[in-house]
């Protein structure tokens, strides 16, 4: 073999690989906390909707509940397969990386845990506009203790992450993300404002924002450290 | 757009990847001591990213050289991709 390619250690050529998997494995993790949520959520719902209706637990209900049950248990193995697989790889990295893994994977249990909590207390259901995802209300005690969690544990880690972890590319692909995220505000929230004011469209959702906006800045971070 | 250091690249050619298999390194092997990550070691050596200053002296001191004697902004053709 000749060229650059030549030069290229075989751990190099793994190195772009693991970033990959790395990436797929983040991925399938999210949408494991994800449907391992909404299997929560369809149990309560499937629950409270037969306590509600005065019905007996019949044969029909269980065999639903144990499906269900199945499906999650399934994902839940996956994804612990995942964690493990992760695990393994960490000892090839170097400090650093090291503690970028470890705040990635507190900051998607804390996600974990905040959805399961909102999915537990109802607040996952829709609420009664034809946009908004979780208007629904809150028990005040979830409320303040999801709104604690929020409020303390992500600038905790986001401090930690800027101040341990990143280093400038990441730093840099972060900038590229949260400006990209600003503009999408700057320019998305005024004009649906603006349609909504002509009777177009129907009223700005703020969760529907922070969700965008927050997609947005996470696709070009990721564009832009692993491009 | 014009961008500065510290950004997206702008191709500006470098003697990374040479330098770093002259002495047998790993990309991971060169993140370690430049401590930075693996994803930077290679946005850096395929011209993706380009470093900043600090971090373009530090390279410079780790392999010995000056920094136009690694890095090539197209005007001295100092360097090779």
């Amino acid at each position: 073999m000749t060229g650059p390619a030549a030069m290229l250690k075989p751990d190099d050529r793994e190195s772009t690989k693991g970033i990959h998997n790395a990436l797929l494995r983040t991925a399938l993790l999210m949408l494991g906390g994800i449907a391992l949520i909404f299997g929560v959520g369809m149990i309560a719902g499937l629950l409270s909707a037969h306590w509600e209706r005065g019905g007996a637990i019949d044969a029909r209900l269980i065999s639903i509940l144990i499906c269900v049950a199945l499906a999650m248990a399934g994902i839940a193995l996956l994804m612990w397969r995942q964690m493990r697989a992760a695990v393994r790889s960490d000892q090839a990295l170097n400090p650093r990386e090291r503690r970028n893994r470890l705040v990635l994977t507190i900051a998607m249990a804390v996600g974990a845990a905040i959805g399961f909590m909102l999915a537990l207390s109802g607040g996952l259901d829709g609420g009664p506009g034809p946009i908004s995802l979780s208007d629904a209300p809150l028990p005040p005690s979830v409320a303040v203790g999801l709104a604690a969690i929020v409020a303390i544990a992500l600038p905790l880690l986001s401090y930690y992450w800027h101040r341990r972890v990143a280093d400038e590319l990441e730093a840099a692909a972060y900038r590229e993300g949260a400006l990209m995220g600003l503009y999408t505000f700057w320019v998305g929230a005024p004009t649906w404002w603006l349609l909504w004011r002509g009777g177009l469209v129907p009223p700005p959702d703020g969760v529907v924002i922070y969700l965008v906006v927050t997609f947005v800045a996470g696709v070009v971070w990721l564009r832009a450290k692993y491009r | 757009m014009q961008r500065t250091h510290g950004a997206t690249g702008n191709g500006m050619k470098n003697r990374l990847k040479v330098l770093r298999a002259e002495r047998d390194w790993s990309q991971a092997d060169l993140a370690l001591r430049l401590d930075v990550s693996r994803q930077a070691v290679n946005a850096i050596e395929t011209g993706k990213y380009d470093p900043s200053l600090p971090l373009a002296f530090r390279i410079g001191r780790l392999f010995g050289l000056r920094i136009e004697e690694i890095f090539d902004d197209g005007t001295s053709g100092n360097a090779q991709a």
